[in-house]
């Protein structure tokens, strides 16, 4: 039962953690947050260019301490992918 | 991995000349973007804050024979032995650049004068050629890298608008008795010449996400296996010079191969990409004021990558003796 309460409670930070990232991923896009989720994938919106690409890298490693090494940036293909990064960091 | 050495050779001067025009790159994005968010956003992705760019009618036989003048002030013409001139924007398809600039500067017709067509990864290509020709001919060379690139530039293109700019470079070698080794490796890769293109009579065109995974990916790698072959780490360079493509990007490469901030030398934030001229032009821009300068000799990597799709490193030193110096064109 305590093991159940733990892992709801670890599954709601991890939500509220997945709303907040994308909330702030949705300003840097300057998108509705309702348009996008951890499987939006780059290029899929007009707004995540290659330019952007490099945005989201910086910010998200200044807003989260997310280190992705450089030569994995290209290798990010979705939200989850940056996701993974920050819950990495978090973690 | 081709390692190619050349020893004996030495920089006497290195000269860039900018054009007079900067162009605030924020006011350019919103020109394009037509949104503030976006262009601030586009600017801080870039770090690229101003641009230099050519009025129209100045080419890069322009801008590099300016520089010249910056190399060549106590060099008497009969000195040098050949002028090498790396452009992918030629005054003129024919007759090239470099046979013009013979004539210009007043140098002999008795020398070899030849164009190398090459983007962004140039000047190391030119300075190995160029230290072959001094090696040769015992005589100085003059390696002449510059391009008016802008004028290729569609104004509304996002891509590439908001990073290029212009700049035309000079470079003297000459012989020398000391025996200190310079070391260059180069990398072609023409399956993915696609992702970076100017076809005849058009205009610049970037896939930008598969140069960004060619520079961030296989550039990496390649400058870490060049180091690894050369048996040493980046605590043996004074300073790391690569292209200035994106100031943040060259930031996470310097990072990933082990150069500190410190020992990064960065133009790109004020004077843009000027392609293979950013490299000569940030050694002349950041030379003077950067670390190590006082201790004789500075041993430098550089690195440039780009258009072909093409690489190239090198391991080679500046003295603090030789001319390093910036000028400006259209004032």
């Amino acid at each position: 039962m305590e093991s159940d309460v733990e892992s709801h409670s670890a599954s709601k930070a991890q939500s509220i953690s997945e709303k907040k990232f994308l909330l702030f991923v949705a300003d840097i896009l300057d998108v509705p947050v309702e348009s996008i989720t951890l499987e939006t994938a780059y290029e899929s919106i007009p707004e995540w260019d290659s330019v952007m690409h490099l945005r989201l890298t910086l910010e998200i490693g200044a807003e989260y301490g997310a280190e992705i090494p450089v030569d994995e940036i290209a290798l990010v293909k979705t939200l989850g992918d940056f996701y993974k990064y920050v819950r990495k960091d978090i973690i | 991995m081709q390692i190619f050495e050349i020893c004996g050779v030495k920089v006497a001067g290195i000269c860039s000349c900018l054009p007079a025009r900067a162009e605030d790159n924020y006011s350019r994005c919103k020109e394009i973007f037509g949104d503030e968010k976006r262009a601030l956003s586009v600017v801080k992705a870039t770090g690229i804050k101003q641009r230099r760019i050519v009025d129209a009618g100045t080419s890069s036989l322009d801008l590099c024979l300016r520089a010249a003048k910056g190399v060549l002030a106590n060099t008497p013409s009969q000195e040098i032995g050949a002028v090498v001139f790396v452009t992918f924007t030629p005054e003129r398809m024919m007759p090239c650049n470099a046979c013009q600039a013979q004539t210009r500067l007043g140098l002999s017709n008795d020398i070899i004068a030849f164009d190398i067509n090459l983007a962004c990864s140039g000047w190391a290509y030119g300075l190995y050629i160029a230290s072959m020709l001094v090696k040769t001919s015992g005589k100085k060379v003059l390696l002449l890298d510059g391009d008016a690139q802008t004028s290729y530039v569609n104004y509304n293109d996002e891509a590439v608008a908001p990073v290029l700019s212009d700049a035309g470079t000079a470079t003297l070698l000459e012989k020398t008795d000391e025996q200190k080794l310079w070391k260059f490796t180069f990398m072609s890769s023409g399956a993915k010449g696609g992702a970076l293109t100017l076809p005849c009579g058009g205009k610049i065109s970037m896939d930008g996400f598969e140069v960004f995974k060619f520079v961030t990916v296989d550039v990496v790698k390649f400058i870490a296996d060049f180091m690894k072959d050369l048996g040493e780490g980046a605590s043996v360079f004074d300073a790391f010079v690569p292209h200035q493509a994106n100031v943040f990007m060259i930031e996470q490469m310097a990072k990933k191969l082990g150069f500190g901030r410190d020992r990064l030398w960065i133009s790109g934030d004020v004077l843009g990409n000027s392609a293979s001229a950013s490299v000569p032009t940030t050694i002349a821009f950041c030379g003077k004021r950067s670390e190590g300068a006082g201790k004789g000799t500075r041993r430098i990597l550089v690195s440039g990558f780009g258009g072909g799709l093409s690489a190239s490193v090198a391991s080679i030193d500046i003295a603090d003796d030789c001319i390093l110096r910036t000028c400006e064109y259209g004032k």
